[in-house]
């Protein structure tokens, strides 16, 4: 079934129906939607669909704020969804509302669909409305300074020149080795084997993207990865881990804002294909610092409170003068 | 190759056993009894012939008083000769025969002679045997001759001397073939013949036929001694002895040869002896090998009960842990398809639980809404109204307001949407309860572990458990009437889960149909079929996909077990499998199950 409720919404509101937001829903099941509709349908103007391909026809027609897509689907799974939302209409903030995901789809959906969070089924109105809500701020926000996409095609060699760097945080040493290899091409690489050595870096020197290494045991560097979003949203991460727990990766997406996640092994130039396109990505928020907005990760205070977390976050946020020194802009914080 | 070995050294043994034989026949060759009779024999006719000699003077003199003396040997003669033929032949050869040959000659020219004599001296006895009488009647004759005329009695005195003389002679002839005797008696035998005429006529006859005797005598006498001469010069004791030498030189000649033999025997011995001692020692060898082995192989045999001990217990260690790893392996199978399975049935779970969850939180906040807006400005209102004196101005007011609420709530359907949201509530329980049932009815884990099944039932709760994996697929059921199968249900349903889900993974996205089938086999059987239109299994994979471990698809996303596990629980159910695919074409899997079967089920 198709819901296109823009007659229902005219009914609701007739006055309100050009101020208020859109939101796409995308699930096969209708009763989803349904009760999706129930919760925005006096907030927003609700698009609602089982099929993908209507789903898409409705993002070219109405560029909606938000969409919101299931993962599990007949004929489109939510990772092609996204994929193809991506680049239909790539200032609509995306979502995927899954009950249950495989790892391969989540990375496919953090790589490809470049999704702004994972929302489980089933949910809790309000937090799925906070989450909405904030989402929909964001996509507000884009659609009225719309960005350009991040262009690729900027010339490396001016990577290379400026003092962007990218900071490598891992253990290995060999590992490190290695990524300072395929990476060393496009940007100036620092290397750091924990958290202080990591965190003089940060200090030191102008860091755009962080690649991690990360152990499944490493919750210091996952820590780290969340409260520098908070603190530091323009800076880029991505993460590189071998463990195959997909809800320590919906943790990296959903706090830290992982901006690619690999599971290892991987083929070295596609570091390297990431580490440009984080790059451009990086000078694109420069350019547009509104667009960092996107970057926008959950902050529970639980991860702010610890001993750890609030030595990290001391280091950090004297690293904002030295932000603030490189670049005028001053990035909006949560 | 060995009966053709044996067939040799049999050959061999017997070929030397042959010659030892051949030898000591040889060896055996002279019959020193045979050569004894032989030498008697001719001893004998030696001795034979003497006494024939003997006879043969005897009969001369007259001693004998018949001729069977001379005569008797030859029947002995003649036996000896044929014993002395056969020996010669056998022992001398017919070279030897010439020798014989002699001897016989020489005895038969004896023989002859003999006869000759027999019928001379025959003839000599009787002339001398009439002499004497003769002599005496002519000399009575003359006598009364003398008496009656006396006239030329000196005629008939001389002629009376004369005749006496004539017999003296011939007598002392017939004794001593003397020569002057013979001479003088040729002339008194010619006087008396001359003196003839002289006689009386009466004396004339008598006269002549005593002188013919007397002649006789003289004549057979030497015929008679020309006889014995001859008969003394046939060489009888030569030719004797010939052959006699010839047996000797025979026999020794043999004796020699036998005697070779023996030295070709005693060498032949030592070898056979010395091979035999060879053949001895190879055995005592081959035995002391054999012993040493022996004890190599009883020490060997000990240490090996302790090895086989040792080597035992490491395998059934191992086969122990293999079976433990087997299991292992088998139950992360199932962990993997329940895993697998349960992240679909959680995705399956979590859709009406989100949506009932959802709406009846929206219910809640518009029941919240209702009765703090709608229902407390409505009891304000019907407070207002049951006062005695209702201000009206306040009364319109909140009639106004309260009117207002419902309009707003029925235009923004509120309670159309509650009606539905609790509906779609109820409908996601029961979702939920029927999802809840079939997992029961899949796994069947509160029921015992053989029982009798319906097989669709397990199809339909399969079905509904791998409906995340069928989401896209058009499944056709075409089920016929099948009796309840004695079975293990959970495991079964595993079997279906697997066959389902492999059939759901090998069709494509659009288009994908699965059939499942099911009806009775000609052979009693009940028969299940899963087929798809999907990729197909390409032929070279095709008998390889019961086998443990073997998966098509990338690392990690099979153990490569399941169809070996469908595989081994059709064939503890005393069923079978089957696959038939094409590429390009689909897959068609049939199961065959006994409706009753013993089940070869470990616990």
């Amino acid at each position: 079934m198709v819901g296109r409720p823009e007659e229902q919404a005219t009914k609701d509101a007739p006055a309100a129906i050009v101020t208020r937001p859109k939101i796409l829903l995308l699930d096969d099941e209708e009763r989803i939607l349904k009760s999706l509709n129930a919760i925005f349908r006096f907030k927003y103007q609700v698009f609602m669909t089982t099929e993908g391909i209507d789903a898409l026809e409705i993002l070219k027609q109405e560029r909606p704020n938000l969409v919101i897509s299931d993962q599990r689907m007949p004929r489109m799974s939510g990772v092609d969804f996204l994929r193809q939302a991506k680049a239909v209409s790539p200032n609509t903030v995306r979502i995927l509302l899954t009950g249950y995901s495989d790892l391969a789809s989540i990375i496919g959906s953090i790589n490809d669909g470049e999704v702004y969070r994972f929302l489980n089924k089933p949910w809790g109105n309000q937090e799925i409305q906070a989450v909405v809500g904030d989402a929909i701020a964001i996509g507000v926000e884009l659609a009225k300074t719309p960005a350009p996409e991040a262009k690729m095609d900027m010339p490396i060699v001016a990577a290379v020149e400026s003092d962007e760097a990218v900071l490598i945080i891992g253990s290995d040493e060999d590992e490190t080795r290695r990524l300072i290899a395929s990476v060393r091409g496009t940007a100036k690489c620092y290397a750091a084997k924990n958290l202080g050595e990591a965190l003089k870096l940060l200090n030191t020197h102008h860091i755009a993207i962080i690649i991690a290494d990360l152990k499944p045991a490493d919750s210091e560097s996952v820590v780290l990865l969340k409260l520098l979003k908070q603190e530091h949203p323009q800076i880029l991460t991505i993460a590189l881990g071998d463990f195959a727990d997909s809800a320590k990766v919906v943790e990296l997406i959903n706090r830290a804002k992982v901006y690619r996640y690999m599971i290892k092994p991987f083929k070295p130039n596609m570091l390297e294909h990431y580490v440009q396109s984080a790059l451009a990505q990086y000078r694109a928020y420069q350019a547009k610092p509104a667009l960092l907005s996107q970057q926008k990760s959950e902050s529970p205070t639980e991860d702010r409170q610890s001993a750890r977390a609030q030595s990290i976050l001391r280091h950090l946020q004297g690293l904002r003068g030295f932000f603030s020194r490189k670049s005028d802009s001053r990035f909006p914080v949560s | 190759m060995k009966i053709v070995r044996w067939l040799l050294v049999a050959a061999a043994l017997s070929s030397l056993m042959a010659i030892l034989a051949w030898l000591y026949v040889k060896t055996q060759a002279v019959n020193l009894d045979r050569r004894n009779e032989i030498v008697l024999h001719l001893r004998e006719l030696k001795a034979l012939d003497a006494q024939w000699n003997v006879d043969t003077l005897k009969s001369r003199m007259g001693i004998n008083k018949n001729y069977d003396p001379i005569t008797d040997p030859l029947v002995s003669l003649r036996a000896i000769e044929a014993d002395l033929e056969t020996e010669t032949q056998t022992w001398l050869g017919n070279a030897s025969l010439g020798t014989l040959d002699k001897l016989k000659k020489a005895f038969a020219e004896k023989t002859d002679l003999t006869d000759q004599f027999k019928s001379q001296n025959a003839i000599l006895r009787n002339s001398l045997r009439y002499l004497p009488t003769g002599t005496e009647s002519l000399k009575t004759m003359i006598g009364e001759l003398e008496s009656e005329n006396a006239t030329g009695s000196e005629t008939l005195a001389f002629l009376k001397t004369q005749v006496s003389d004539m017999l003296t002679d011939v007598l002392k002839f017939n004794l001593i073939p003397d020569a002057g005797i013979a001479e003088r008696l040729v002339q008194s035998l010619a006087v008396l013949e001359k003196l003839q005429p002289e006689y009386p006529a009466a004396l004339a006859e008598p006269m002549t036929i005593l002188l013919n005797h007397a002649r006789v005598v003289i004549r057979q006498r030497s015929a008679e001694d020309e006889l014995l001469k001859a008969l003394a010069e046939v060489p009888t004791v030569a030719a004797i002895d010939n052959l006699g030498n010839e047996f000797e030189q025979g026999f020794q000649s043999a004796l020699n040869e036998s005697q070779q033999y023996r030295s070709y025997l005693f060498v032949y011995s030592i070898l056979l002896l010395v091979l035999l001692a060879y053949a001895g020692w190879r055995l005592t060898r081959s035995y002391k090998l054999i012993a040493a082995i022996n004890k190599d192989l009883k020490i060997s045999n000990e240490t090996l009960e302790q090895r086989v001990e040792e080597r035992t217990a490491e395998l059934s260690k191992a086969l122990y842990s293999l079976q433990e790893s087997e299991a292992h392996l088998i139950q992360a199978e199932k962990m993997a398809s329940l895993g697998q399975m349960i992240a679909g049935v959680a995705h399956e779970i979590n859709t009406p639980l989100a949506y009932v969850r959802s709406g009846f939180e929206t219910v809640g906040q518009h029941l919240s809404e209702l009765v703090s807006e709608v229902i407390a400005e409505s009891e304000k209102l019907v407070k207002l109204v049951g006062l005695e004196k209702p201000p009206i101005a306040q009364l319109q007011a909140q009639y106004l307001k309260t009117r207002q609420l419902q309009q707003q709530f029925s235009e923004n359907q509120v309670l159309e949407e509650l009606d539905n949201l609790v509906k779609d509530g109820v409908h996601g329980v029961d979702q939920i309860s029927e999802l809840v049932v079939n997992l029961k009815n899949f796994s069947r884990l509160d029921r015992g572990k053989v029982v009798q099944f319906d097989l669709h039932e397990g199809l339909k709760s399969t079905l509904v458990i791998a409906k995340h994996l069928l989401k896209d697929k058009t499944v056709k059921q075409h089920f016929r009437n099948i009796p309840p199968v004695t079975c293990a249900p959970s495991q079964i349903n595993q079997v279906f889960l697997n066959l389902i889900s492999n059939a759901a993974q090998a069709t494509p996205q659009q288009g994908g149909v699965i059939y499942l089938l099911t009806g009775m086999h000609p052979s009693g059987k009940v028969k299940i079929e899963v087929v798809d239109n999907g990729s197909g299994i390409p032929e070279d994979v095709l008998p390889r996909i019961f086998d443990p471990f073997f998966t098509t698809k990338e690392i990690g996303k099979g153990t490569g077990l399941g169809l070996s596990i469908v595989y081994k629980i059709i064939q503890e159910h005393g069923g079978t499998i089957e696959v038939d695919s094409k590429v390009g074409k689909g897959t068609k899997f049939t199961v065959l199950l006994p409706v009753d079967t013993e089940l070869a089920l470990a616990a």
